[in-house]
């Protein structure tokens, strides 16, 4: 009976992927889920990034803030929050948080950033302690640092079964000739690259030989850490972001970055709770179909 | 770090301007009223330095690293910031280095511009931090201490006591940069002005 449905789902997937169903499935989808492609499973198209925003170390009030953002986030319906041992606080931040919140059911992604197998080994241990959790969902090579030393500990924890999916990341368009050698040779589940209606160089080769290879892809940076919405805020809403059913610039980026078709997850960062719910509910309703993309790029290239 | 051309200064941004400016207020308040015996120390600090006392100096200056490493550094700037447990080392070393170079009875001379540059750390320049929304005091934050430090160093030809103090200019000011406060320049410009003068100096 699982077996079955994994089979169906994987059907299901396979068709919505496929070229003939592309533009309908665009149109169509009102879900606000993606596929992981290795499994079938489904996780929202919406996460949470916690880069800078949750690294507020051992401050009450702002751990207050934190927890106010991940509850809203939650409560609209998101699931997966990233993080890493590079962004300071943050792993420790989001343990006590999800701790208060009374352990809820997440997609826990977070990353090994550190030189050497040993130094890795000791790394996940320590995250997986600050996150105070029995498993990740997800472990990420960060910006492929040392990845030749830290993908085989990855794949024998994920044989072990405590940890389900094992990925790389990177961001700001860097390293891409690498990431590819990568994906080319090694059976990851996901990739992490940056992707949003200015920087699209992932468009290339990147976004295609994940459909290829069969990979689930995070998009980090949709909002360029904040620039990309300064920068278009000063414009007014264009009257046709109804269309699509955006209320906000956020949101008709985020929608942007969702609809395209090898795109998860995206992984945006906020501050405020009413964002965190915006964010999520950005994948939610129609999406945009090719020529509404092309209209998003200009209108955000314009600002 | 392998790769480490990959990075720019701001994948190394690991916190918010307003994170930055709590952590600041946080600290000040918990140390207060520390700030007044601060300002009385950096005050003897120039009034010894002046009349060439640089013993007295040195074991006022480096008490005054010390707790600055422990107190803000360890303690406090290390809960966002993973490399401050590295910074906290480098002053520590700092003070070691300033209990050696300065353990001598009397200089022949003394630098006037380096005690202007120090009055300026203990009297000034905590205006401008304010301004920019932090309480930046001598002896309680890294920014006024360091200046100071360059000050002293400058007024009694020790190019020693520079280094580690040029070091945490560039630190402060691509943090500052990165956090896009008014006051960002200000401690690297004065570094680049006090190593200009430094290299003026006889040894």
């Amino acid at each position: 009976m699982d077996l079955d449905r994994r089979v169906l789902l994987r059907g299901l997937a396979g068709l919505a992927a496929s070229p003939i169903l592309q533009p309908l499935a665009a149109f169509a989808d009102t879900t606000s889920e993606r596929v992981i492609p290795s499994t079938g499973e489904r996780i929202p198209a919406v996460g949470l990034g916690s880069w800078i925003t949750f690294n507020v170390g051992d401050d009450p009030t702002a751990r207050g803030e934190c927890a106010a953002v991940i509850r809203a986030f939650l409560e609209g319906g998101g699931r997966l929050i990233d993080s890493s041992p590079m962004y300071g606080s943050s792993q420790e931040v989001i343990g006590d948080v999800l701790t208060r919140l009374g352990r809820p059911n997440i997609f826990a992604a977070t990353k090994v950033w550190t030189s050497g197998r040993n130094a890795g080994v000791a790394q996940i241990e320590e995250s997986r302690q600050l996150w105070r959790i029995k498993r990740f969902d997800l472990l990420q090579v960060h910006n492929l640092l040392s990845w030749e030393d830290h993908l085989p500990t990855l794949y024998a924890i994920k044989k072990a079964g405590t940890l389900r999916y094992v990925g790389v990341t990177t961001s700001h368009g860097r390293r891409h000739d690498e990431l590819e050698a990568v994906m080319r040779r090694e059976p990851l589940d996901f990739i992490q690259v940056t992707y949003n209606p200015i920087d699209r160089e992932v468009e290339q080769r990147i976004l295609p030989l994940a459909r290829e290879r069969r990979m689930a892809v995070i998009i980090n940076r949709p909002f360029q850490q904040g620039d990309l919405i300064r920068r278009v805020e000063r414009r007014p809403l264009p009257a046709w972001a109804r269309e699509v059913g955006a209320t906000s610039w956020a949101q008709l980026i985020l929608k942007f970055i969702v609809s395209h078709p090898s795109v998860t997850c995206v992984i945006p960062a906020t501050t405020a709770p009413a964002h965190a719910r915006e964010n999520v509910n950005a994948a939610r309703g129609a999406m945009p179909d090719a020529a509404m993309r092309r209209k998003i790029i200009s209108a955000v290239e314009a600002a | 770090m392998t790769e480490w051309w990959t990075y720019r200064i701001a994948d190394f941004k690991l916190f918010s301007a307003r994170t930055y400016i709590r952590l600041f207020d946080r600290y000040n308040h918990d140390v207060w009223p520390l700030h007044v015996v601060a300002l009385i120390i950096g005050a003897l600090i120039i009034i010894f330095t002046v009349r060439s006392r640089p013993r007295l100096v040195a074991s006022l200056l480096a008490a005054v690293w010390i707790w600055v490493a422990y107190a803000f550094l360890w303690k406090r700037f290390a809960t966002i910031q993973t490399a401050a447990t590295w910074f906290a080392i480098a002053f520590v070393i700092q003070a070691l280095l300033i209990l050696w170079r300065l353990s001598r009875p009397a200089l022949p001379r003394v630098r006037a511009v380096g005690v202007a540059v120090a009055m300026f750390a203990v009297a000034i320049e905590p205006l401008v931090h304010w301004m920019a929304g932090r309480i930046e005091v001598f002896g309680i934050t890294p920014d006024p201490t360091v200046v100071a430090t360059m000050g002293i160093a400058l007024a009694l030809g020790s190019r020693v006591l520079l280094a580690i103090p040029l070091l945490w200019c560039a630190v402060t000011g691509a943090t500052l940069w990165e956090l896009h406060t008014l006051d960002a320049l200000t401690v690297p410009i004065i570094g680049a002005f006090v190593l200009l003068l430094s290299m003026k100096v006889p040894k």
